[in-house]
């Protein structure tokens, strides 16, 4: 189905990716054959609400699933196959040359060293660079990411910083090897909204500069929306639909992506009744149906659709999903 | 127009800190006079980022954190400094929701004595067989199947936990639920029915809300009134559709501008409000006008006095120096 990737333009190819955890209580299936593509300086967004899967998708592709998580199927990564890599192979291309970003920087950041230490053992553990240089060269990242008085935040650990700028360090980490992609799970949901906003224009300010392409998970559509190049929503593991944002925002076509566009509050809608909702639970994900996870819950349910799962199928010259509906009513 | 069930006037909420072992404990003002009334039946949305006094508020309000000041009268009663006993007799018309809904719950007690505790701290000479029936009556009410009523709350989703959270806030009938963030720990499609819920409720039972979020999208939806605050201070009091449609405050209006809208072509082309740096330290804030530190329009007065409220139009508050000056600072579209 998929044409030979092109490196050229192709920089990260995902093919039937399948994630499994062995828990004391079965198999958990988290992701489910999941197959995209990365372009080059393209930002990709991956919806989906908790336990879609869209974490483990991250996880598997950086090699940074848990002892008991299992990740089959192909990652390819400017032409090499980086899924089962050995780890310090792996650490020659993470940090370098695909970076990740993650919701709370406190997890990524040492709280006991300093941010300047922090920052310049990247620096010199991935160049020939001198301390002092690597010193001036944090500073300037601090600068970069719009980090009021950087010389004074080189001596500062990470809980005298605001969420905010932790967010901006662990940026100013991810970013310092220009990498070709940049991971970024939940970057924004723990900040305030005006912080969030900040953080954003300054991913789209580096990213110009960079030309780094970006894979954002998030539950936020908002974000998604003012961000994405293309979208892939997922449910109970699985691609359900991807496509271009405008198509998705405008021209939804799996019931699960427009129930979800429907039930989100929006500033601008009309306060006309009662939010649409999507009823139900979400899927567990140890206990998937053999049909389409999405049945339960789906208005437009029909006996067909508890008879196998439906494929991620081509809609159009750039769309595809999961739902053997041709036209949703 | 109804009495107000609630009245609060000049409510503070100070708590000491130690600053180190010789030095005097310093204060911070989670809570620095607010001001409000609440009617039967009505919402009270509260906004505003981590750390601006919200909670702290909401939970002065319902005296389950003492006040150092101001007053806080409940259907012309002074609840403020008022004894234990007078205090669990009004807390049958005052309930909370959390928003962590498994936390708030004891997973070793069953749904059914969860939903059923107040009803024994409140109307203990109940026969089991009533008890039972009240318990299935409450959990109906929320969407619960009263068939799950032995089960423990690790068995439920976030969204079912938080119905649960509802149905024993709901029990005793009160007048007033404080919401603390109560969708905020939901997936959005889950969100869309705990807020469905809620107003549904209100309405059969005229119940009031004190609705605490930093959602905006979400207090829009379930609002009457909705104050805007910002280190303890209330910066905008109004009516819903004068909060969001014509904003006063410029800190008002940079919220609104940078909640983030799900329709990729309004996202990309909207103008923002930027707002620089972080929100001070409430240990040590500004002088004058708190917000000024941050604020797009500010003048050196604002540096010298702290505004008062003032009325910008029909119970609509704002407390900025510069308002009628500067009244909207997106140009019109």
């Amino acid at each position: 189905m998929a044409p030979e990737s092109d490196t050229a333009t192709t920089l990260l190819s995902v093919r039937q990716l399948e994630t499994q955890f062995t828990t004391p209580d079965g198999i958990v299936s988290a992701v489910n054959g999941v197959s995209f593509e990365v372009n080059r300086a393209e930002t990709i967004g991956i919806v989906g609400e908790s336990g879609s899967g869209k974490s483990q998708v991250l996880m598997s592709i950086m090699g940074l699933l848990p002892q008991n998580g299992k990740a089959t199927g192909s990652v390819r990564f400017d032409g090499q196959e980086i899924l089962g890599l050995r780890r310090d192979r792996l650490n020659k291309i993470r940090g370098t040359r695909i970076s990740m970003i993650f919701q709370d920087p406190m997890t990524a950041l040492n709280p006991y060293m300093t941010v300047g230490h922090q920052l310049s053992e990247v620096l010199t553990s991935h160049r020939q660079i001198s301390p002092a240089d690597a010193r001036d060269e944090a500073k300037r990242l601090l600068d970069q990411v719009h980090i009021p008085e950087p010389e004074k935040r080189l001596e500062q650990y990470p809980h005298e910083l605001s969420g905010g700028m932790r967010q901006r360090v662990m940026i100013a980490m991810g970013m310092l090897a220009k990498p070709d992609l940049l991971i970024a799970d939940e970057p924004t949901t723990a900040l305030d909204v005006t912080i969030q906003a900040e953080i954003l224009d300054l991913l789209t300010e580096l990213q110009h500069a960079t030309g780094t392409a970006i894979i954002m998970v998030t539950h936020d559509l908002g974000v998604v929306a003012g961000l994405c190049d293309r979208v892939l929503v997922m449910y109970g593991g699985r691609i359900v639909e991807s496509g271009p944002v405008r198509d998705i925002f405008y021209d939804p076509q799996h019931p699960y992506t427009k129930g979800l566009l429907q039930s989100m509050p929006r500033l601008d809608d009309d306060l006309i009744g009662d939010l649409p909702t999507v009823a139900g639970q979400p899927p567990n994900l140890a206990n998937l149906p053999p049909y389409c996870a999405f049945a339960e819950r789906c208005p437009y349910v029909m006996p067909a659709c508890r008879e196998g799962v439906p494929p991620l199928r081509p809609i159009s010259s750039d769309r595809a999903k999961a739902c053997i509906l041709d036209q949703l009513p | 127009m109804t009495d107000p069930l609630l009245t609060v006037r000049d409510l503070k909420v100070h708590f000491a800190i130690k600053a180190g072992l010789f030095a005097p404990p310093k204060m911070v003002k989670a809570v620095d006079g607010v001001s409000f009334e609440l009617r039967p039946g009505e919402t009270l949305g509260i906004v505003g980022e981590s750390g601006c006094g919200k909670s702290t508020l909401g939970r002065g309000v319902l005296q389950l954190i003492q006040p150092s000041a101001g007053s806080v009268t409940w259907q012309g009663q002074e609840i403020v400094g008022a004894g234990r006993e007078t205090l669990r007799k009004l807390r049958r018309d005052m309930q909370i929701i959390f928003q962590d809904p498994l936390a708030a719950l004891d997973p070793r007690m069953t749904v059914g004595a969860i939903v059923g505790e107040p009803l024994d701290t409140f109307e203990s000479g109940l026969s089991k067989s009533e008890k039972t029936r009240r318990v299935a009556e409450a959990m109906d009410r929320v969407g619960l199947s009263p068939r799950l009523i032995n089960r423990y709350p690790h068995e439920f989703s976030g969204g079912q936990c938080q119905r649960i959270g509802i149905a024993r806030a709901m029990i005793l009938k009160p007048k007033l639920i404080v919401c603390d963030e109560p969708v905020s720990a939901l997936d959005v499609s889950i969100q869309a029915q705990i807020v469905n819920l809620l107003k549904q409720l209100q309405r059969e039972e005229n119940l009031a809300l004190i609705f605490i979020s930093h959602n905006l999208s979400v207090v829009r939806r379930i609002s009457d009134r909705v104050m805007v605050l910002y280190l303890g201070k209330i910066a905008e009091l109004a009516d819903r559709d004068a909060i969001y449609r014509t904003p006063r405050h410029p800190y008002t209006q940079a919220l609104l501008s940078a909640v983030p809208i799900p329709d990729p072509d309004r996202e990309r082309n909207k103008q923002r409000i930027h707002l620089t740096g972080d929100l001070p330290s409430p240990i040590n804030p500004p002088s004058g006008c708190v917000f000024r530190t941050r604020c797009p329009i500010a003048a050196p007065k604002c540096a010298d006095r702290a505004p008062a409220l003032e009325i910008a139009g029909p119970g609509h508050e704002v407390s900025c120096l510069r308002w009628q000056e500067e009244i909207s600072l997106l140009a019109a579209e």
